[in-house]
């Protein structure tokens, strides 16, 4: 009878050592995510401030009926993108409606920036997302 | 049956201990996940707040720059209180909202004023901001002022300023001739406008400015008197400099200051 008891008080106990084991690395797992999205985030935010000092999100919000230009333009904020990372740029309307989009569009775990862009004639979004490669 | 108990007593131990272990990890796990958390909330914050800093002055440049471009058709300077801010605010209020940002935005009227330095008399606004912003999900909060400067690149003050500088000029020249012979002829105070017409033209030239002025003259003559009547038609400057340009509704233009036409006559007494 003592043995049995034994028995069943070894495995559970073996049992719950096996489950909080298995949720720690879980919740070590949702952290680690919670910490890349906030380090992309840092990044993507940088990328923005880095092409807002270059003057391109200026030249962008001029050039809202010359998508060419305005292709360029975003083209360049991408390459401000550090290597070995994705980035993926979408420049919506006031409504949600999409002027242009560059990059990929499915980036994982990532971190998003969206930035105000007044053009002469609307407020427009522009979304920088930056995720791992 | 005594290795058993010692198996099962050793097994809850390690469990037991193990828990409080991994009870440890998680706390810290825990507190590792409200730290990033909270670092995303502040990136977000910070984010924004640099995102409305840098787009107001975006939005009022072409505000501002309509202003300018008609007050300068008027002659005047451009009115603080024409300039329109509200659009902005709620747009910006709805920008923040749509990130689960609440947001309180004040922007005190612009106040304008000339540059003293490179690009020299140009106009200058300076828009006092003071936000507050709370991130709804963490409730983290940012709380800031500053003063948004900007530059638009027109030296408006240069028409009022050149425009009575060459009047007086072109009157202190006639009454010279005059003072100094008072038989002159109607060819000699032609020869002086159009001289000094194209010095300032000249000079305006050299400074990268456009202007243009024309003045009509008649000579009255009786046994008594000379009378010079100086007719100063419309007077008009462009800033002709690379910077010097602004976007009206997304075109780029330049902006024509005007001042008034005026007539002026000047009589000289023979002695």
């Amino acid at each position: 009878m003592h043995t049995i008891l034994d028995s069943m008080a070894a495995n559970s106990a073996i049992w719950i050592l096996l489950c909080i084991a298995l949720l720690a690395t879980v919740q070590t797992e949702h952290v680690s995510q919670e910490l890349k999205e906030s380090y992309f985030a840092s990044q993507a935010s940088s990328i923005m401030q880095k092409a807002e000092s270059l003057g391109y999100i200026d030249a962008l919000a001029r050039c809202e009926g010359d998508l060419q230009s305005a292709d360029s333009l975003m083209l360049k904020i991408v390459q401000l993108c550090p290597r070995g990372m994705l980035c993926t740029i979408i420049w919506k309307t006031e409504k949600g409606e999409v002027i242009k989009a560059i990059g990929t569009q499915d980036l994982g775990v990532a971190g998003y920036v969206t930035t105000i862009v007044s053009t002469p004639t609307q407020i427009t979004y522009l979304t920088l997302g930056v995720g791992e490669r | 049956m005594r290795k058993a108990f010692f198996l099962a007593t050793t097994s809850v131990i390690v469990a037991y201990l193990t828990v409080l272990l991994v009870q440890g990890i998680n706390n810290d796990i825990s507190m590792v996940h409200e730290l990033a958390i909270q670092r995303s909330s502040v990136i977000k914050l910070s984010s924004c707040a640099d995102s409305i800093k840098e787009d107001l002055p975006r939005y009022l440049r072409s505000e501002v720059e309509k202003e300018v471009f008609l007050s300068a058709e008027l002659g005047n300077l451009p009115d603080p209180s024409n300039i329109e801010i509200k659009n902005w605010i709620a747009a910006a209020i709805e920008y923040l909202k749509r990130q689960n940002v609440k947001a309180d935005i004040e922007i005190e009227i612009p106040v304008f004023r000339r540059t003293a330095t490179n690009p020299e008399g140009a106009i200058e606004c300076i828009v006092p901001l003071r936000y507050a912003l709370k991130d709804q999900s963490c409730e983290t909060e940012l709380e800031d002022q500053a003063d948004v400067v900007f530059i638009v690149p027109v030296r408006i003050y240069l028409i009022s300023d050149m425009a009575s500088s060459f009047r007086a000029t072109v009157i202190s020249r006639i009454k010279r001739l005059f003072m100094q012979n008072i038989g002159s002829d109607y060819q000699d105070v032609r020869k002086i406008i159009i001289k000094t017409i194209d010095e300032y033209e000249s000079n305006c030239e050299r400074i990268d400015l456009y202007f243009r002025a024309s003045v009509d003259s008649e000579v009255v003559r009786d046994n008594e008197t000379v009378r010079v009547k100086l007719s100063f038609e419309d007077t008009q400057i462009t800033d002709m400099s690379a910077l010097a340009q602004v976007v009206i509704d997304g075109k780029t233009t330049r902006v024509t200051f005007k001042a008034q036409a005026s007539t002026i006559t000047l009589s000289f007494k023979r002695h």
